[in-house]
């Protein structure tokens, strides 16, 4: 726009001043009452780059069945109680939470219906074995091999319990079941829970803390939901568990409700403190009611540009509505240079009109920074460059249009120093500028990228305090452990692939590290070739063979000759596979756990160590498998910074290029863009060091930040050399003071935030506000001086 | 020796920890009776003693017979030992059982944390061997032999799991009432196993060997 058109359209809006004025406050109780009704998305996946690793594996743990269930620990404080008073209360307790809420309460266990139903699995044991038991079972059928066995059987019986397994060991001289249960036994204890059953309830194994599991369709990332369901179970906890009893609730939905209280905490916090310091530095340093506009305009900015975001995004993340308030630190600047200007000039038109090319290209290379963020495939990120570009739109034509209509020239020509530095020789001023930042290079250099997104989590202590007490407990559950998900479209499918995935694991890492659902059920087609499999071994003479051992070498123990009769007796019938059982509460269990049909599609899952070691074992493996899926959280970080940092290089490149761009072709000189560069360069190598001298780690929020401190950094570099190269007299130096001054206010405040996150946005803020302020002030002018000149 | 057997033995014997429906008559009628035995048990602070155990298995083609020696401790520190025909020793102290045998030649530890099944196993030896039956009362019926001595019969109840495992457990107290003189179990295939103490020494202080689990080298 130029200065006559800007001029032109400045006056038309002061001759209908009532009507544009209507039209504005319109604009934004439109606005605000629209943000009410904006469609807000609550998943992290918001934040990960498209087709990423991490998304995926982010995803996968989002779509496990698992993750939305709530786990209940109840123990007694002062055990006043009998252990019947005690259960009554928690069954009653457990028997009124009923759907929709909560759709399975998992209290009860009988123990004796366990054992009866380990029992179906025993019976099936010959289709459930693996090549390797089959291999076993050769070494065994030898004369060392049935020697070896019936020492430890003979020895075994000697032992206390010998009384108790002798008719065992009868059927199982081999420990063909025995193994079975083991693994039955090792599954189980995969849950990575320690407890027993007593009173046929789930108890620690100190019984002294009961569980209780609760199955929800609500999901986590549903704050509402979330909500009403805390509130459902604290009401029934209230009427029918007494305050004797003590009640520990660890779910992913405290963790969504946690960040939530915390963030909005936070920002009412953090939104109280700028605004009184806003107000209090505005009124008391400009002593003119109207200055506290200048505040005002980046909000109006964000509070516009929720409601275009919104549309042109489908929906947007909350935390990047949080974001939003950290904007409206970036666009503060356009404000207080006008209002500078204005209150300096004669005249309102003639002093916004001899800014507005300064102004407009610190908009422009703002916005550039934030352009880049479109070219991401991160949708968080891609929500935020819309809503920052709109606002930013909104407040600089606020700055430009509204603002000046509302304040009067004051014609104070003094210049106000906020802060008065020692002024150096600007050779002096530019080499320590340029060792500066040498120096901060290798402290910039020490800054990783942390991956480690459950380090933001900012739940608050009382959630993290119950999850370390429930640990302690229970033990660490499924931390630590991989997830390897394999799919079909249907049971059997998924099944048979479950089958082909653990074989070939089993041959690269053995049994022992997996828990696979192969161990316990395999698909139909691997239970009837086993059971094919187990008719050839026995039928191709192995039974003879071994009858013969075990009588022979058997008398030297003193065992009889029938001993074994009972296991002969049980070869003689055919074994023929069972169907899947119903009705059997184990098998159900694992299922549950290993097993999970969503969408037309069966996923089973294995458990293994988290460990380098076995991930880099099984990669391989699950990438020759189809549509196979590995989730660790090793591998998660990993990836994470692997995509960020692609991300950041991307966006990185774009910006600055746009950026340099818009600022060659704005200010038509190479030096004098570099120049004006500068002081945005030393803002986040000033941040990168500060960073590094704390050992802080660079993470996917405080990325957000440092663009933020490049945009607003840039603003003051164009700013001075604008005002150096035209010798310009409109207040530059008073009004980046307070521009500074007021962002530091802004992001000192979330220094006191609770939210690591928020906290992290805060820190980089202020380091890199900071230091390309600094650079504005003392090294801006004297690079000026020294590459460009005198003033002109 | 793999330690994988014990948790079948626990899930024999896990139900006799479930506590079930009302007592019966039996119970009741012999309340006096294990009154005075918890009376007498209760001021029993060691145990010594050998014992002799019989198995009439019919894996075996002959009766197994055994020599041991028993120690047992009120706080629930407990040492078995077996010294023929092989050796054998079981050591319940602290938070863990531990194991050693002629033929491993190695002590086995095992938590009883983290292993609540094997927990409830030595739950139940602990029940027999130190006389307090009354915590059996939900899991067997209670069948009175002789009040003098005392001889008691412990049927477990046929909707215990146990009873899968065992047909009955004879107890046998000796004349002054003080501690057990003979376990007699028989179980469901009709497997006998006596447990005959004898030469019991009780409230003598315990040597500290004898909570040694490897025997010393010679």
């Amino acid at each position: 726009m130029s200065s006559d058109r800007f001029s032109a359209t400045l006056l038309f809006l002061q001759r209908h001043k009532r009507f544009f004025f209507a039209s504005v406050i319109g604009l934004l109780l439109l606005s605000a009452v629209g943000a009410f009704t904006v469609p807000l998305q609550h998943s992290l996946l918001l934040m990960l780059p498209k087709g990423s690793e991490s998304r995926r594996m982010i995803r996968f743990l989002e779509d496990l069945d698992f993750s939305g269930k709530v786990i209940l620990s109840i123990s007694q404080r002062d055990e006043t109680l009998s252990r019947a008073e005690f259960l009554a209360q928690v069954d009653a307790f457990a028997g009124a939470l009923k759907p929709p809420l909560v759709t399975k309460v998992i209290s009860r266990m009988d123990d004796r219906q366990m054992i009866s139903d380990l029992q179906f699995f025993l019976q099936q044991t010959p289709g459930l074995l693996g090549a390797d038991d089959f291999q076993t079972l050769e070494k065994e059928i030898t004369p060392g091999g049935v020697e070896q066995i019936l020492r430890s059987k003979y020895l075994q019986l000697m032992k206390p319990e010998g009384s108790f397994v002798s008719e065992m060991i009868r059927r199982d001289p081999l420990d063909i079941q025995t193994r079975q249960i083991d693994r039955i036994r090792q599954l189980s204890s995969s849950f990575g829970y320690t407890m027993k059953i007593e009173d046929q309830h789930i108890f620690s194994a100190d019984g002294k803390n009961l569980l209780l599991i609760l199955e929800t369709p609500v999901r986590f990332t549903d704050s509402k939901g979330s909500r009403e369901l805390m509130d459902y179970l604290d009401r029934n906890q209230k009427q029918y568990i007494s305050p004797a009893i003590q009640v520990d609730t660890v779910c992913a939905h405290l963790h969504s409700l946690g960040n939530e209280a915390v963030i909005k905490r936070d920002i009412g916090w953090t939104l109280s403190i700028t605004a009184v310091a806003f107000i209090l530095l505005f009124l008391l340093y400009f002593k003119d009611l109207r200055a506290g506009l200048i505040f005002a305009i980046p909000f109006a900015g964000v509070l516009v540009a929720i409601n275009p975001s919104a549309l042109f995004m489908g929906a947007l993340s909350p935390m990047i509505l949080g974001f939003g308030s950290v904007l409206a630190g970036v666009s503060v600047d356009y404000g207080i240079h006008v209002y500078i200007a204005v209150r300096r000039g004669e005249s309102a038109i003639a002093a916004v009109r001899a800014i507005i090319r300064p102004l407009v290209l610190g908009a422009l290379t703002t916005s550039a920074v934030f352009t880049g963020f479109f070219f991401t495939r991160i949708d968080g990120y891609q929500q935020l460059a819309c809503l920052a570009l709109i606002s930013i739109l909104v407040a600089l034509a606020a700055a430009m249009f509204v603002l000046p209509l509302l304040i009067k020239p004051a014609k104070k020509t003094e210049i106000r120093r906020l802060i008065r530095f020692p002024v150096l020789p600007p050779r002096l001023t530019a080499a320590v500028f340029m060792l500066l930042m040498l120096v901060s290079i290798p402290l910039a250099m020490r800054i990783k990228f942390d991956g480690d997104i459950a380090r933001l989590d900012g739940s608050g202590r009382k959630v993290f305090e119950t999850e370390e007490r429930f640990r302690t407990i229970w033990g660490g559950g499924e931390m630590g452990l991989a997830i390897l998900s394999v799919s079909g479209p249907d049971y059997e499918n998924a099944l048979e692939q479950n089958d082909r995935f653990y074989n070939a694991a089993v041959r690269q890492t053995g049994r022992e590290s997996l828990s696979s659902f192969s161990t316990v059920w395999k698909s139909a087609a691997q239970r009837a070739e086993n059971a094919n499999r187990w008719k050839q071994f026995w039928d191709s003479g192995k039974k003879d063979t071994l009858q013969q051992l075990l009588t022979e070498k058997g008398r030297a123990f003193g065992f009889a000759d029938n001993a074994f009769k009972p296991f002969f007796e049980q070869l003689e019938v055919p074994f023929i596979p069972a169907e899947k059982p119903s009705g059997n509460l184990l098998f159900d269990q694992l299922q549950t756990r290993f097993v999970q049909q969503k969408n037309g599609i069966t996923q089973v899952f294995t458990f293994f160590p988290d460990t380098p070691e076995m991930v880099s074992a099984i990669t391989p493996l699950a990438e020759q498998t189809p549509g196979a899926q590995l989730v660790s959280r090793r591998t998660l970080s990993l990836s994470l910074k692997t995509d960020y940092t692609a991300e950041m290089a991307r966006i990185t490149a774009i910006a600055a290029v746009l950026m340099l761009t818009v600022t060659f072709l704005m200010l038509k000189n190479v030096r004098m863009a570099l120049i004006a560069l500068a002081p945005a360069s030393a803002g986040v190598m000033g941040m990168l060091a500060v960073m590094g001298l704390l050992h802080i780690d660079m993470n996917v929020v405080n990325l957000i930040a440092a663009v933020v401190v490049v945009g607003l950094c840039i603003d003051y570099g164009i700013f001075y050399t604008y005002a150096h190269v035209r010798s310009l007299d409109a207040g530059t130096s008073e009004a980046i003071a307070l521009s500074a001054g007021a962002t530091l206010l802004d992001a000192c405040a979330l220094l006191f935030a609770r939210h690591p996150a928020l906290f992290s946005i805060g820190l980089t803020l202020v380091s890199g506000v900071l230091a390309g302020y600094l650079t504005a002030l003392l090294a801006v002018p004297a690079l000026c001086r020294v590459f460009l000149g005198e003033r002109r | 020796m793999k330690p994988s057997v014990l948790p079948m033995i626990g899930i024999f014997c896990c139900a006799l920890s479930v506590f079930g429906g009302e007592s019966s008559n039996s119970w009741k009628n012999a309340a006096a009776l294990f009154q005075t035995l918890e009376k007498n048990f209760s001021t029993i602070q060691t145990v010594q003693t050998k014992f002799t155990e019989e198995k009439k298995l019919k894996i075996f083609d002959r009766v197994v017979r055994l020599e041991g020696r028993l120690a047992l401790e009120s706080s629930g520190r407990l040492a078995w030992r077996v010294d023929t025909p092989i050796q054998y020793v079981l050591v319940l102290k602290d938070d863990a059982a531990f194991q050693w045998d002629e033929e491993t030649r190695k002590v086995q530890r095992l938590p009883f944390s983290g292993n609540p099944v094997f927990e409830t196993v030595i739950a139940q030896i602990q029940c027999w061997f130190s006389g307090r039956f009354a915590a059996l009362e939900s899991d067997y019926d209670l069948q009175v032999l002789s009040e003098m001595p005392p001889r008691l019969v412990f049927r477990p109840r046929t909707d215990r799991m146990v009873a899968k495992a065992i047909r009955q457990v004879t107890v046998s107290i000796r004349e002054d009432q003080r501690y057990v003189e003979q376990i007699v179990i028989e179980d469901v295939s009709g497997d006998l196993t006596t447990i005959l103490f004898h030469d019991t020494v009780l409230n003598a202080p315990l040597n500290a060997d004898c909570w040694e689990v490897a025997p010393r080298e010679q």
